[in-house]
């Protein structure tokens, strides 16, 4: 089976495009401090707006920074804040969708009127008023992110966990007299693992593209720490001065969001070839 | 008058008096001018009521549709503008204008000395609430003598009544139109008339403002039959728009930009030496700031050649004074001078040898507030102060504004614009340093007996040696013996036109006047 599954993944060309570009930016993003050819904080006022030289191979910002520094390390930032906060829903997530499904009733109910309504605000408006309760940090951005992709983890958690636990083998094993922990952990928790997994990629990119947006309004991440959404943000103003600054920034935000919705996709057809 | 007269556009209309007579009676566009010009600033006006405003942006349009008693020409010299004369008593307080006779508002209504009672029984209405009340306070009352002469009695000799007067909130608007529209006066085009050479023909708010000229004005008839007024917030895209020809001026051009076209030459660029200036203001009330010493430490560690050689293009000048050179009762104290050792010397003497830690507050409100604010915590850095940033949306950054008692506020080194819009020192000091909680304004809660003394003998001081002896030492006290501000460069306003186009004056207000503009075919 997870021959198979490998095997389709690897036919769908596209996923494996998004996954090899994920897996560049990831290790870029990794090994910024080795790739980086300048510090991304340097200022050198001498050196501002600069086009893209040796020195600099996407020239410099408004305070002569190297372009290419801070998008590589404008990786780290935007990538570990997807990957913390989609983390975290989905521990959260998971857990709250699988109980509901578990308990049914009251506690389901419950569940679903919540989600409802946080999957009822705008998901930016929501951010927002997150970092407004929080206060701006990359502590609130994360925060802001995780409140937005709770639900519909969650509710996917759910949706598929009502469909495991009605099997025979859940009945057989409560039957058995097996603790509903155990039975959730080893019986519902992997029958639901296809579209969690799934649902987790595409949001990465959602993830991505929030915390941008943030930053880009001025709410995520604070200046002088680099962020693609905040470089994007600073640039625009020197867009016909040092194109780069906002293109590059815009660029590496499209493609990595593209690519996790892809390769998401890709997932989910690897996986669930019925669905 | 005599402000309408200089060397330049004497030459520009004799260009353009040649023109008109090469193709005469060749409607709508005589002599190959286009009979429309297109202005963008980065945001629509507010509103048009000048007793009401206080952005730039409304005061853009204002300045073309009221006009004042007295005013500033392109060099900031006081002329008369609907009072031909005026004089001040002995007493020091009893101001007479004589008004101008034959104007009529574009209402129709006439303009007359109980036009101008009306108009300061309504600014000074407190129950009106209007924002520019507390400029026009020091007027006690005002007497009609005859139809064409009005007398303001001011409660106190004010050294600055001037300047205050020509200030354009103290624009006379129609007192029929106000009357009839109340509160909504200056809020659509209807409920907008003044005695300007141009009048509101059409206002879709956020969208366009469309000034028709007033034939026969007193000053002339302008050459350009419509002004158009159109926001672009976006910087870029405004100097895309201009450079594609979409619009014929801009303002507020981001400086990089000015030096690209500049160089480039496709484009007329324009700057005037204005009353604004940038800085950072320190919440004195948060240690270590209660200390002048730690103050002036951070005055010296900032570069401020290199901020305006590479940030600003050189589009700036360097603060020499708490005041801009073009404002009265300057001083020239000098550029503070970049001196590390000299800083570290002074937090060591304030008992700060490592430095310490504090955060700065900017807003992208201003041009390069965020960059500002990067440039000043990687200066800080260098003496030990680790200053972190944050940076809040205008609407957010002007709650901590607005009048909190310092316990509320958290901010410590904030960012602030400075430009006192009646060009002269006392509303460029006292409303912003003199102590508070006497003054709202005071947002970093400056506090100098000694300053207050001087603001007050200052504001009171007619004798123009007196008085500028007085603001010279207020500037010492501020600018440099117990700062209240990080003084960083005196902006210029920085204007870009079509090359077609003539005749735009910048003024060192923040507004471009297009009385005498043209744009040619």
């Amino acid at each position: 089976m997870r021959g198979t599954a490998l095997a389709r993944f690897a036919a769908n060309r596209a996923a494996v495009v998004a996954a090899g570009v994920l897996v560049t930016v990831t290790a870029a993003a990794v090994l910024a401090p080795w790739l980086a050819p300048h510090d991304p904080l340097a200022v050198d006022l001498m050196n501002t707006l600069a086009p893209p030289s040796a020195a600099h191979p996407l020239g410099t910002d408004h305070l002569g920074r190297d372009t290419l520094s801070r998008l590589l390390f404008g990786a780290r930032v935007s990538l570990g804040i997807a990957v913390t906060s989609i983390g975290a829903a989905l521990v959260l997530g998971v857990g709250l969708g699988l109980l509901a499904a578990w308990h049914r009733g009251l506690v389901d109910a419950a569940f679903v009127r919540v989600m409802d309504v946080l999957l009822a605000f705008p998901d930016l408006l929501l951010a927002i008023a997150v970092v407004t309760i929080l206060g701006r940090s990359q502590a609130s951005t994360i925060v802001a992110v995780v409140v937005f992709s709770l639900p519909t983890l969650a509710r996917v958690t759910r949706a598929a966990a009502l469909g495991a636990v009605a099997h025979d083998f859940v009945l057989a094993a409560r039957a058995a007299g097996a603790s509903s922990r155990w039975i959730l952990a080893r019986h519902v928790l992997p029958a639901c693992l296809t579209p969690i997994v799934a649902q987790a990629t595409v949001m990465l990119g959602s993830a991505i593209l929030l915390a941008s947006g943030l930053s880009f309004l001025g709410l995520g991440v604070q200046p002088p720490d680099p962020e693609w959404g905040a470089m994007l943000s600073r640039g625009r103003d020197m867009l016909r001065a040092a194109p780069l600054g906002a293109v590059a920034p815009g660029v590496a935000i499209t493609i990595v969001a593209l690519s996790f919705s892809i390769a998401g996709d890709g997932l989910r057809d690897a996986l669930d070839p019925k669905g | 008058m005599g402000d309408d007269v200089t060397a330049v556009r004497a030459g520009a209309a004799l260009v353009l008096a040649a023109l008109a007579a090469a193709c005469s009676g060749a409607p709508p566009s005589p002599g190959g001018l286009r009979d429309t010009l297109i202005f963008s600033a980065p945001a629509d006006a507010t509103t048009l009521d000048p007793h009401n405003t206080t952005d730039t942006e409304s005061d853009q349009v204002i300045q073309m549709v009221f006009e004042t008693l007295i005013g500033f020409d392109d060099d900031m010299r006081i002329v008369g503008r609907l009072a031909e004369r005026w004089e001040v008593a002995d007493d020091g307080v009893t101001w007479t204008f004589h008004l101008r006779p034959g104007v009529t508002f574009h209402d129709g209504t006439p303009f007359d000395a109980d036009a101008v009672r009306r108009n300061f029984a309504r600014v000074l209405d407190p129950d009106q609430r209007h924002k520019r009340f507390q400029l026009f306070e020091m007027i006690d009352r005002v007497e009609v003598v005859d139809p064409e002469t009005v007398r303001l009695i001011t409660a106190y000799p004010f050294g600055a009544f001037e300047p205050t007067m020509a200030h354009i909130s103290a624009a006379i608007v129609s007192p029929a139109v106000a009357e009839r529209f109340g509160a909504a006066f200056g809020t659509t085009a209807e409920a907008t008339a003044g005695t300007g050479p141009y009048r509101v023909a059409a206002w879709r708010k956020d969208q366009e403002i469309t000034l028709e000229r007033v034939d026969d004005h007193w000053r002339g008839t302008p050459p350009t039959r419509r002004i158009i007024y159109r926001p672009i917030a976006e910087n870029a895209a405004r100097v895309m728009a201009l450079e594609a020809g979409d619009v014929d001026v801009i303002s507020r051009v981001p400086p990089p930009d000015m030096r690209r076209m500049e160089q480039a030459g496709h484009v007329t660029v324009l700057r005037t030496a204005s009353i604004g200036a940038q800085q950072f203001r320190f919440n004195v009330t948060k240690p270590p700031f209660h200390d002048p010493r730690v103050r002036r430490a951070i005055a010296h560690a900032v570069d401020r050649r290199a901020i305006v050689d590479t940030l600003l293009a050189g589009f700036a000048t360097p603060s020499t004074s708490a005041l801009t050179p073009i404002m009265r009762g300057y001083a020239n104290l000098g550029e503070i001078p970049y001196d590390l050792a000299r800083a570290r010397a002074l937090l060591r003497e304030a008992g700060y040898p490592n430095g310490f830690r504090t955060k700065i507050a900017t807003t992208p409100r201003y041009p390069m507030g965020v960059e500002l604010a990067e440039v000043l915590a990687s200066q800080l850095k260098q003496i030990g102060i680790e200053a972190p940033i944050e940076v809040y949306d205008w609407g957010t950054m002007v709650q901590f504004w607005q009048g909190l008692p310092p316990e509320k506020n958290p901010q410590e080194i904030f960012i602030m614009g400075a430009g006192a819009s009646t060009a002269d020192a006392d509303w460029g000091l006292r409303p912003i340093f003199q102590s508070a909680p006497t003054n709202e304004n005071n947002y970093g809660y400056y506090s100098n007996a000694e300053f207050d003394r001087v603001i007050q003998a200052a504001m009171r001081e007619t004798d123009a040696d007196a008085r500028q002896a007085l603001y010279r030492r207020a500037q010492e006290i501020v600018y440099l013996e117990d700062p209240g501000a990080i003084w960083l460069f005196d902006n210029y306003y920085l204007v870009a036109t079509r090359t077609a186009v003539e005749g735009v004056t910048p003024s060192a207000l923040g507004t471009v006047t297009f009385t005498r503009a043209t744009v040619r075919d």
